[in-house]
């Protein structure tokens, strides 16, 4: 197994996941060709067929299409798609923690809403 | 069945030539034995090398067939074909021992005056055809992985070799300068219960074999 | 390549007092990659043996696309049972076969042998200046990457592979896996590889079948495995209310603070507040968990 890939959990959503963080870069834009299963499974060392697993998952999904005997790509809307799913994520996967955290050290939430607004301010520069 | 013998043929094949190179040895032995003109310890140990080179070419293909047998069943052969290899070969092999000994046996009969002559043809008997017979019946019994059959088997063989060699080596310092008449009219008494005893266990084991081949 | 399905029914074995198999059912499909795990003494290479026919068994049978396999020439032309060479033969005595007589009996043997692929795999594991060393003269590395030279050139419909990474160090275990991998890409032939060092092989076998006391424990997709499983870890009160409505599979208590592994369904998992969510498990924190229970030391 490749080292971007970790052994911890199912391995197919972690290669959705990384197609659909490809896709939020910019890395794979809609309509464009992404890599086969195959070319998946040699490039990560993993099974061909956990690497369809994770390709079929975004098919379902619509964030990607197949085009018989080419290839799969990118369907359109898939970055708003993707972008969606995230910011749904977003609020229990980051927010959540973070409140609870900055409880746990004593922080208010002003002082909290000041962090964010000074780390936005540096992400700028 | 082509694939078990070809495998087998190998193993076989180098049995032979251990078979041939004691033909040689009892020929060069009992050459030597003529040319002393008398008999002597040095010549008493030329002809008791072959003999230990034959039994040595009994052992061989014992070792070398219950390694290649198991193997072959590793390797996906279904243990009747292994049967049918083994049983083949082992046949061809005992012939081979039979004649060689035959041979061996009319060499030491021209070369040899009639009061020299030890019991070199008490090997010519039936007894290479019973080492045989046991070699096959013991490989049949590993190769099902009955191991308590097998056992029994390799016990049997053990013992009768092991008795057969200290009867042949007391024979040949007892017998070599005066051959007692006991032992002489014994022999075809022995060679006739071996025989007998041969085919018997290769009957009754041959039935069970079937039986358990065909279970399942 | 494969066409049937391999099949295992209510199988028993016992060796002596000892019951390795008590009614195994198992059914392999074809054309997937297996992982077979258990632990020491769980049976598997005695499940192996009786799969491909080379060991007798007390009850059950085993069949092939219908058909018992027990002396089947048609049935155990499609199967490769690549188990460990031994130094010494079971029912004693040493093995004094040569690698190259391994090489002989294969391509005798096995219908599908292909040659050319047995000798780029030799030249690779530095094993072609070794072909006349004695099966007990080689290390227990080289024993492996034999052994793993007959199971793939084989390319037998299915394959089976009784501990093929012993001996074999890091590099060689990755390398292994590739060699997998690319075979079964071309190929697309079953695999069944038994191992107990589960790294890195969650990626590789895309279903796992795990023994445990004679049966099979499970036999599903890894990824459908490792969904199910979760650590959480935080202050006892906290952890314990959340596991309530989950299968605790173990407990690590440190002062006031909890571990657990948990079973649920994915669903379950992700209502899992974040901050006691210390993240999924791999294939050998899943099968220490399951089959840790018992005593230490399993012995064949």
């Amino acid at each position: 197994m490749n080292e971007t890939l970790s052994d911890q959990g199912a391995i197919y959503l972690q290669i959705a996941h990384m197609i659909e963080d490809d896709i939020l870069r910019g890395i794979y834009r809609e309509e464009e060709q992404v890599p086969s299963t195959n070319e998946l499974a040699r490039a990560l060392r993993i099974n061909p067929a956990t690497a369809a697993k994770g390709i079929n998952l975004l098919v379902e999904q619509g964030i990607l299409y197949k085009r018989r005997g080419i290839g799969m790509f990118v369907a359109p809307g898939a970055g708003q798609a993707v972008r969606a799913s995230r910011q749904a994520a977003f609020y229990k996967r980051f927010v959540c923690p973070m409140v609870k955290e900055a409880a746990g050290l004593g922080l208010t939430v002003q002082q909290l809403n000041e962090m964010v607004a000074r780390a936005a301010e540096e992400g700028k520069q | 069945m082509n694939k078990t013998l070809r495998y087998f043929g190998l193993c076989y094949l180098q049995a032979v030539g251990v078979l041939a190179a004691a033909g040689a040895g009892f020929a060069v032995g009992a050459l030597l034995e003529t040319r002393n003109s008398g008999p002597g310890l040095f010549s008493t140990y030329l002809t008791s090398i072959p003999f230990i080179v034959l039994l040595l070419s009994l052992i061989m293909p014992y070792t070398m067939s219950r390694n290649y047998a198991e193997e072959a069943l590793c390797f996906g052969a279904a243990r009747r074909e292994i049967f049918r290899g083994l049983e083949a070969a082992t046949l061809l092999y005992a012939l081979a021992m039979l004649a060689a000994g035959k041979a061996g046996d009319w060499l030491a009969h021209r070369l040899l005056p009639p009061e020299e002559l030890n019991f070199i043809d008490q090997f010519t008997g039936s007894l290479p055809l019973l080492f045989a017979v046991l070699l096959f019946l013991c490989q049949l019994g590993l190769v099902l992985g009955r191991a308590k059959h097998s056992w029994y088997l390799v016990a049997a063989t053990i013992a009768v070799s092991m008795a057969t060699l200290v009867f042949l080596i007391v024979a040949l310092f007892l017998g070599y300068e005066e051959p007692s008449l006991a032992l002489r009219q014994a022999r075809p008494l022995l060679g006739t219960a071996s025989l007998v005893l041969a085919a018997g266990m290769c009957f009754w084991f041959h039935s069970k074999v079937a039986r358990m081949v065909v279970r399942r | 390549m494969s066409e049937g399905t391999l099949k295992a029914t209510r199988l028993c074995k016992s060796y002596g007092k000892k019951d390795v198999l008590r009614g195994l059912d198992l059914e392999l499909l074809p054309g997937c990659i297996y992982g077979l795990i258990g632990r020491n003494g769980a049976g598997k290479t005695t499940l192996l043996s009786i799969l491909t026919a080379q060991n007798t068994w007390d009850e059950g049978e085993v069949t092939l696309d219908g058909e018992p396999v027990w002396e089947n020439r048609h049935a155990l032309d499609q199967l490769c049972f690549a188990r460990e060479l031994s130094p010494a033969l079971k029912t004693g005595g040493a093995n004094v076969l040569r690698v190259k007589d391994y090489l002989r009996a294969a391509s005798i043997y096995y219908p599908n042998w292909d040659a050319p692929y047995a000798e780029r795999l030799l030249k690779e594991f530095g094993l072609d200046k070794e072909r006349k060393t004695r099966v007990d003269k080689l290390s227990k590395g080289m024993m492996s990457m034999v052994t793993i030279t007959l199971a793939l050139a084989s390319r037998a419909p299915f394959t089976f592979l009784d501990e093929p990474v012993a001996g074999l160090d890091v590099v060689a275990r990755e390398r292994f896996y590739q060699l997998l991998l690319e075979d079964y890409g071309e190929t697309g032939r079953t695999f069944v590889v038994s191992t107990h060092i589960l790294d890195e092989t969650n990626g590789v076998f895309e279903r796992v079948v795990i023994l445990d006391e004679g049966k099979v424990l499970e036999n599903t997709p890894t990824d459908s495995l490792l969904e199910q499983f979760r650590l959480v870890d935080g202050s006892a009160e906290a952890v314990e209310a959340v596991c309530a409505g989950l299968k605790v599979l173990s407990k690590e208590h440190l002062g006031r603070r909890l571990s657990c592994v948990v079973r649920g369904t994915p669903e379950k998992l992700a209502a899992l507040p974040a901050e006691l969510d210390a993240g999924a498990l791999n294939l050998q924190k899943v099968f220490v968990a399951l089959c840790g229970h018992g005593e230490v030391l399993n012995h064949e």
